[in-house]
This record gives structure tokens, sequence and C-alpha cells, in this order.
């Protein structure tokens, strides 16, 4: 399965074509840094007013800032709200 | 809005405690659990909102991730349609208040004429009611044709006339009938006399003989325009005099005015008093009020339960506020004031034009006699049948 989607993505970058219409990868959409909407996680890994963990299912997320909280959250989006200070892939 | 959404489906909050609170949010997640604003209180400790609902599959999910699960707090849902059912007269009046809303839109509550300014308010909704359309009925079953028929026999002045429905507002456009325009009667022989005294300046006759010239000063009744025509050949035919013989006329027009006055009020003294409408119906909530109180301004203010040209309900709550005043002398003069209106009267009065105007005023016995003296140019030429 994971040979499937590397191959998608390969394709995808191959043909031009933006990997989001592909495969499952992520995708952040910051609002200034006050909002974070991250699409296709794979779950959380921690979470605390400072600092939250989200699984990208090849690495994480790793989310610091203060008053860190969940505005809304499913199964593909989480939407993240507070003072967003850094941002890492872990 | 997703407040409302809350408390329709009812809220519980609780707090969740165990070694790994995110597996406990990602059980939620991947069972599309939705989540209330989560709030992580310390590395084993979570708080978080679910709606009522979704209370039981919570409490399973935290039991499967090792978590130790405390109820806060509920709101809405379940809770307060408990409450609601205890309290069964409030519930049974909110319906009954809903059912009011509903049905009062299908009553005319309010009539609103439009149209003929000449037939008074008060003439026309009591021709209305005659005809079928009063406050309180039921408009669905209101035939506008037959009302329509019904008020132009009762009232003549009028030639048309469309009810539109607005809520709970009729509101009635009338046509006014135009007047007859007068038709002039050309029958047997007649004279043109002076219908007042003056001074001929102009004579047009389409038949007749003319007996005046210009400057000549003629008194009232006076023959200006001969339908006996003399003939040398013959003996005299009658004829119907024609024509306009134009001259110029004086009026002198006196009117006793006595002392302005005008009334002072102000809000020292006042007193309201209210009352409820109820359709047609009035409740005071006050006694003695079919007596009349002198010395007082009484300004009247109506506060109709509705919204402006969407419904209305029969009710009104009316505020009556008394405000006494007393009486003062003003000092500005009325004599220029009555001079301008008797002008105007004249001009409506006379079939011709005011060439000139002056006025004068005197006091006799504290009141002021205002003298209008005017000169005019008029068609004062007047047919007389002449009789046999």
């Amino acid at each position: 399965m994971k040979k499937i989607k590397g191959l998608c993505e390969d394709l995808a970058e191959r043909l031009e074509l933006p990997k989001e219409a592909v495969g499952d990868a992520v995708r952040l959409t910051a609002v200034g840094d006050r909002r974070l909407l991250i699409e296709n996680h794979c779950g959380l890994l921690a979470y605390g007013t400072e600092e939250i963990r989200v699984s990208t299912g090849r690495g994480q997320i790793v989310l610091r800032g203060t008053e860190l909280g969940m505005r809304a959250m499913n199964r593909a989006e989480l939407l993240i709200t507070g003072r967003l200070q850094s941002l890492a892939w872990e | 809005m997703a407040r409302v959404e809350e408390n329709i489906r009812g809220l519980v909050r609780a707090e969740l405690r165990g070694p790994e609170p995110e597996k406990l949010l990602n059980a939620c997640l991947a069972e599309n659990l939705p989540l209330i604003r989560p709030e992580s209180m310390d590395r084993w400790t979570l708080r978080l909102g679910v709606y009522e609902g979704d209370l039981q599959r919570l409490e399973e999910l935290a039991a499967k991730c090792g978590c130790e699960l405390r109820l806060l707090s509920r709101r809405g849902g379940s809770r307060v349609g408990k409450l609601l059912l205890r309290r069964f007269g409030l519930l049974l009046a909110a319906f009954a208040a809903l059912a009011l809303l509903l049905s009062a839109s299908l009553f005319v509550w309010e009539i609103r004429p439009v149209g003929a300014e000449e037939i008074s308010r008060g003439e026309l909704l009591r021709a209305l009611e005659e005809s079928g359309l009063r406050i309180g009925c039921f408009w669905p079953t209101l035939d506008a044709d037959a009302l329509r028929d019904r008020m132009l026999l009762r009232e003549p002045r009028l030639a048309w006339l469309a009810v539109n429905i607005h809520g709970s507002v009729a509101e009635v456009r009338l046509l006014p009938r135009a007047e007859k325009p007068e038709i002039p009667q050309d029958g047997g022989a007649a004279d043109l006399r002076a219908c007042r005294a003056g001074v001929v300046r102009n004579v047009s006759a389409r038949s007749g003989q003319v007996l005046v010239q210009p400057g000549q000063a003629v008194t009232a009744g006076e023959l200006l325009v001969s339908g006996s025509v003399e003939s040398i050949t013959a003996a005299p035919r009658r004829v119907r005099a024609q024509g306009e013989v134009w001259a110029d006329t004086w009026y002198e027009l006196t009117a006793l005015c006595p002392p302005p006055q005008g009334k002072e009020s102000g809000k020292a003294g006042a007193r309201g008093r209210l009352a409820l409408k109820i359709g047609g119906k009035r409740i005071n909530f006050y006694q003695n009020g079919g007596k009349t109180i002198d010395g007082c301004d009484k300004i009247v203010h109506e506060y109709n339960l509705g919204i402006e040209g969407l419904f209305r309900l029969p009710l009104s709550i009316v505020r009556e506020e008394l405000r006494p005043y007393r009486v003062k002398e003003l000092s500005r003069d009325p004599a220029e004031e009555i001079g301008q209106r008797m002008l105007a009267s004249l001009a409506e009065h006379i079939e011709g034009e005011i060439v000139s105007s002056s006025l004068s005023t005197a006091q006799v016995d504290g009141m002021t006699v205002v003298t209008l003296r005017a000169q005019c140019r008029e068609d004062i030429a007047q047919t007389v049948d002449i009789t046999p």
C-alpha cells in the first residue's frame, strides 16, 4: 500500500500535478499565527496548551505556542487555535 | 448558532483522566464522535464537551482507553424538555401564543384607506364596515368583488376601489369619481347683465346687441348685451346673447379678529394613563375615562404588537399623556395673516384677477378690524333668460 502511495506521488511529481490531488499528503493552512487547519492527519500524539503533536503517517508535526486548543476536530481535519510560535516536522 | 444547537441537542461537559488522554481523542476521531471545545488541563487530564446522545459512546471509549470519566455539567436537551413538561402551563401558553401568532395573520387588524382624500376616513371606515370589511374579519373569505360592488353602490363619490391584504393590514386603494363637466344650456333668448358694478374695459360679444362701451360705468343688474336685436327691415328678433364683458371692479372686505392667543404647555404636571386594545375592544386601566378634561392637551401614543409589513397582532397598548396648558396672548400682529387669507379667498371667488390691493387695520373695542380693498378685473357678464 505504501509502495502504491509512493508511486502515485512520484507520478504526480513527474506530471507536475498537485500532490494533494493524488495522494493523502498532509495539508496545512495557517491564518496568521492564531489559527491552523491540518487536513489528512493520522491522529493526535500529544495534546497540551503549549504543545500539540499530530501524526502525519510519515512523521509528526510539532506545534508549539501558548493557549493552544482545538476548536473543531473530525477524522480528516483538525482546527487548532491559540498563539502559534513554531511549527516543526519530526 | 452553535450555542442554539448545543442547547437543543443537549451538551454534557466531562473530565477525562488517564495515562494517555490523546489516545481517547484519536479513538473519538476514528469513531467520528464530535467533541466540543476539548481543553487540556494537564498531561493526564482533558476536559471536553459532547452532545447528550453521544455520552454513552464516550463512556465506552473512555473505558477502552483506560480513562476515568467524570461528568462536570449538563445543559439543554432532554433536561429542558423535562423541565418544560413539569411546567405544563408554560408549555401550553407558549403553544397558545404560537397558535395566536399564526392565526392572527389571517384576520384583518388594520384598515388603511389610500386615495380619495375628499372622503373622510370615518365615513370610509363606516362604509367599509357596512360592506363587510371590518376589524377582526377573516380575510381569506373576503370577496373583494362583492365588497367593491357594495361600496360603489353605497358611496357615489367613488369610481373604483381595490383591497390588498398585507399580513393583517387591509390596504384599500380608492379612486374618486370625476365630477361631471357642466354642459351649457343653449336654450331660448337671453340677455347678458352685469353681476356687479364696475367700469367696462373690454366687450367681446358673439351674439346679441352690445349696449355698453369700454370706459363706461355700469351698476349691478344693468343690461350689457341685449338678446333683442334691432332690424331695420323686420321686427326685433330674439337671440341668446353670448360673450364676455371684462370690467374693473372694487371689493372691500372687512374682518374682525380678537387678540391673538396661543397655548403654552409643558411637561410639568403631565400625567399618563394606559389602555389595552384587543381587536375592536378597549380596556382602560384608569377611571372616569368618559369625562372631558379641560385645560389639557391629550397626546395619544399607540403601540401595535407585531412587525410592520409582516404581521400584526390584534393587541395594542395605548398610552395617553395629559399635559396641562395655559392660554396666553401672543405679541404677533394677525392683520397680515388675515389679509392674506382674505386675498386668497377673494382670488378663488372671482372669475378674473386681482389687479391691486391694500390692507388697513383699526382697533375697535379691543378688537382688530382688518379691511382689505382690492381692484379686480373680471368678467361681469351674467346670462339672464328673457321671459316671454
